[in-house]
């Protein structure tokens, strides 16, 4: 506690170091909420920068910027089903189907909330557990767990956003399928290439989420506005009550853990941690059929879980040096520029940084908290803008978007392409949302699949044999019973009554 | 939705999950650290798509008696309604598509307030003030924001327009 206090007196007290903090809160709002300028990108622009700040105010600035960029792409996946990055995709999911019913301040009340319950707790946890959670993550979580442990939320994924569990099936099949498009992650052998160059390195994710969400969504409400079945989002500014988040307490606390666990695991971080999220509210619903519809659950699970992760994403950086991710990665490049190296002994030489860097999370969630009860107040009102001239922004800015990452038209194209195919799909009753699970848990999964079986001498019985692992996949065999059984409980139920 | 279009659908899946076999062939080869070669992945989930088509397809034979204005309730059970595309919808696919090209052709800043003007006309927009003017205010602030403020880059186009661009984008800043 008194360490807390007194990295949180050095953050407080020097001008500088306020303005920094209040800064990488704004920027990384405002980048993580518009498509095409994500953290990733301020992140990677102001790291020459930092040489000339303080190694306390830089570290503490990528914390900031960290926290708040993550928040901030859920407004935009909310509002317009854009999502500001891909740990913020399955925030759309259910987040825009509620603004379509008039819910739009409510979501973003649920995510505001919920990001900075999740931000704030794994700042708590982070503070009190860096070494002994570590060591157990590493150490427990090899390829074979984490194979198993994406075994388990692909069999989830089925249920997600199709009426129709073939469906949900054949959506995850063609975003696992798609997945497997570029070099494959054992010898970089080219898969469904056809010799085009772009192709080698795979189906930008980016696009593919901005494409099958935002484009084929600005091609529907055309269709709409053409058979004169568009309908205007209604506007409320109603925050969600107190009891309406008690109803959700165990969704917040499951999200945490899921988040938290997730964000150990180097390589794996914010993003796993939303969709496995997401995936866990689905299975442990009583009315799973409403997730995809804007159940609120479906908010609050991928936003408390990504923001845990933040936190827990530290762990590993700073007591062993392993980063989580993108962002966590140029992290330990302010830590190269002003010559220190992260690992156990950081905590030893420079605990000043380590806790100006552990507080600045803590009180950037809170933060986020203020700001963000006061946005879903006014931001909102952006939906009283006309669709019409709505959806022209959509699609310039998804194609920045697109294309700032690569700077590859090719990307714009895809993009347009998922979209058309989308627009399709949705309209047949698909899941989008489980084709974009099922290329991102596929991508992961596949490299960890390869690592497990050459542990496992190429024994598929041997994933039976770690308890984990057999734990986690006797749970994913039980949800494909159990999904199917549900399925055919209630046909033979309508047909009993139907012969009665 | 109907059996017929359903079960156009399952044999749609087959004919693509065919097609994504019969190229894995071109990388089925053991590779030096994993015997299974690069295909193995692709084949489990041919495997996996070709069981959910199969499913798709026993549903329609399994299907009993509908009720009366109430959804089967197994694998496939909703009516959908697929209202035909409207020829504005399909423009509204293919003007992307030509931005794109344009874009690739006389760059972002030159094809884009073309695109916003078409676009923002084909979403319904008739009156020519609301055109001309949301299109200027709206490309003014793009060129603002990108070009300005956070130097994205964007697409240059080619030859001449290039150059062009590379001028206009100097002025700016």
């Amino acid at each position: 506690m008194q360490e807390f206090l007194h990295g949180t007196e050095l953050l407080f007290t020097s001008p500088i170091g306020v303005s920094i903090f209040v800064g990488g809160l704004l920027g990384g709002l405002v980048f993580g909420a518009i498509p095409g300028l994500n953290v990733l990108t301020l992140a990677a622009v102001l790291l020459p920068f930092t040489a000339w700040f303080p190694a306390e105010h830089a570290i503490m600035l990528y914390g900031v910027i960290y926290v708040s960029g993550i928040y901030g792409g859920a407004i935009t996946a909310i509002l317009f089903n854009i999502p500001g990055s891909v740990e913020n995709a399955p925030t759309a999911f259910d987040g825009y189907p509620m603004t379509k019913k008039g819910e739009a301040s409510k979501a973003i009340g649920y995510a505001v909330t919920c990001s900075a319950i999740g931000g704030t707790l794994s700042a708590i946890l982070m503070m009190f557990a860096t070494e002994p959670l570590a060591d157990f993550a590493v150490s427990t979580f090899g390829p074979i767990e984490i194979t198993a442990l994406i075994f388990f939320g692909l069999t989830v994924v089925a249920g997600v956003g199709s009426r129709s569990l073939a469906k949900g099936w054949l959506s995850l099949g063609l975003g696992l399928l798609i997945g497997c498009i570029g070099n494959d992650p054992v010898d970089a052998t080219p898969r469904y290439t056809f010799g085009v160059l772009y192709l080698s390195g795979g189906v930008g994710f980016i696009p593919l989420i901005l494409g099958l969400f935002a484009v084929s969504e600005v091609f529907i409400q055309s269709q709409r506005m053409a058979t004169g079945t568009h309908r205007k989002p209604k506007i409320s500014v109603n925050f969600p009550t107190v009891s309406e988040f008690w109803a959700l307490r165990w969704a917040v606390v499951r999200s945490t853990v899921i988040g938290w666990f997730s964000g150990i695991l180097p390589g794996v971080g914010a993003t796993l941690a939303a969709f496995l999220s997401y995936n866990e509210a689905v299975r442990w619903s009583k009315t799973p059929e409403r997730f995809g519809n804007g159940e609120p659950e479906g908010v609050v699970a991928p936003e408390t879980a990504n923001n845990a992760a933040t936190g827990a994403a530290m762990i590993p950086l700073l007591a062993l040096g392993l980063p989580g991710g993108a962002l966590t990665a140029m992290m330990i490049g302010v830590f190269n520029v002003h010559d220190m190296d992260v690992g156990p002994l950081i905590m030893v030489e420079a605990p000043d940084l380590v806790w100006i860097l552990f507080s600045s999370m803590f009180w950037a969630s809170l933060a986020i908290l203020l700001l963000g009860m006061v946005e879903s107040k006014t931001i909102v009102h952006l939906l009283r803008v006309p669709f019409t001239l709505l959806a022209p922004g959509i699609l310039v800015f998804s194609t920045i978007g697109a294309y700032a990452l690569r700077s590859n038209i090719f990307d714009i194209l895809s993009m347009f392409l998922a979209g058309i195919a989308g627009y399709f799909l949705r309209k047949s009753d698909y899941s989008v949302a489980a084709i974009v699970m099922g290329v991102i848990l596929g991508k992961i999964g596949e490299n960890s699949l390869a690592q497990a079986l050459t542990m496992l001498d190429f024994n598929y019985l041997g994933f039976f044999q770690e308890p984990v692992s057999a734990v986690l996949v006797v749970a994913g065999l039980l949800t494909i019973v159990w999904n199917l059984t549900r399925r055919l409980r209630k046909y033979f139920g309508v047909n009993k009554r139907v012969t009665s | 939705m109907s059996r017929r279009r359903t079960l156009i659908e399952a044999a749609g899946w087959l004919f693509f999950v065919g097609v994504a076999l019969y190229f894995s062939f071109d990388f089925n080869e053991p590779l030096p650290g994993f015997k299974f070669g690069a295909a193995h992945w692709p084949h489990v989930i041919i495997a996996f798509m070709t069981v959910a088509a199969g499913v798709l397809i026993a549903a329609q034979f399994l299907k009993g008696r509908r009720i009366e204005g109430q959804a089967d309730q197994f694998f496939d059970e909703i009516e959908e309604d697929i209202e035909k595309l409207k020829p504005r919808t399909v423009a509204m696919f293919i003007l992307p598509l030509l931005w794109v090209f344009g874009m690739h052709k006389i760059g972002f800043l030159i094809a884009t307030p073309i695109f916003i003007f078409i676009c923002t006309w084909l979403m319904g927009v008739r009156s020519w003030r609301t055109l001309l003017g949301f299109t200027s205010c709206f490309y003014v602030s793009l060129v603002l924001i990108f070009y300005k403020w956070v130097f994205t880059p964007l697409p240059m186009g080619a030859g001449w327009f290039h150059s062009l661009n590379g001028e206009i984008i100097g002025l700016v800043q």
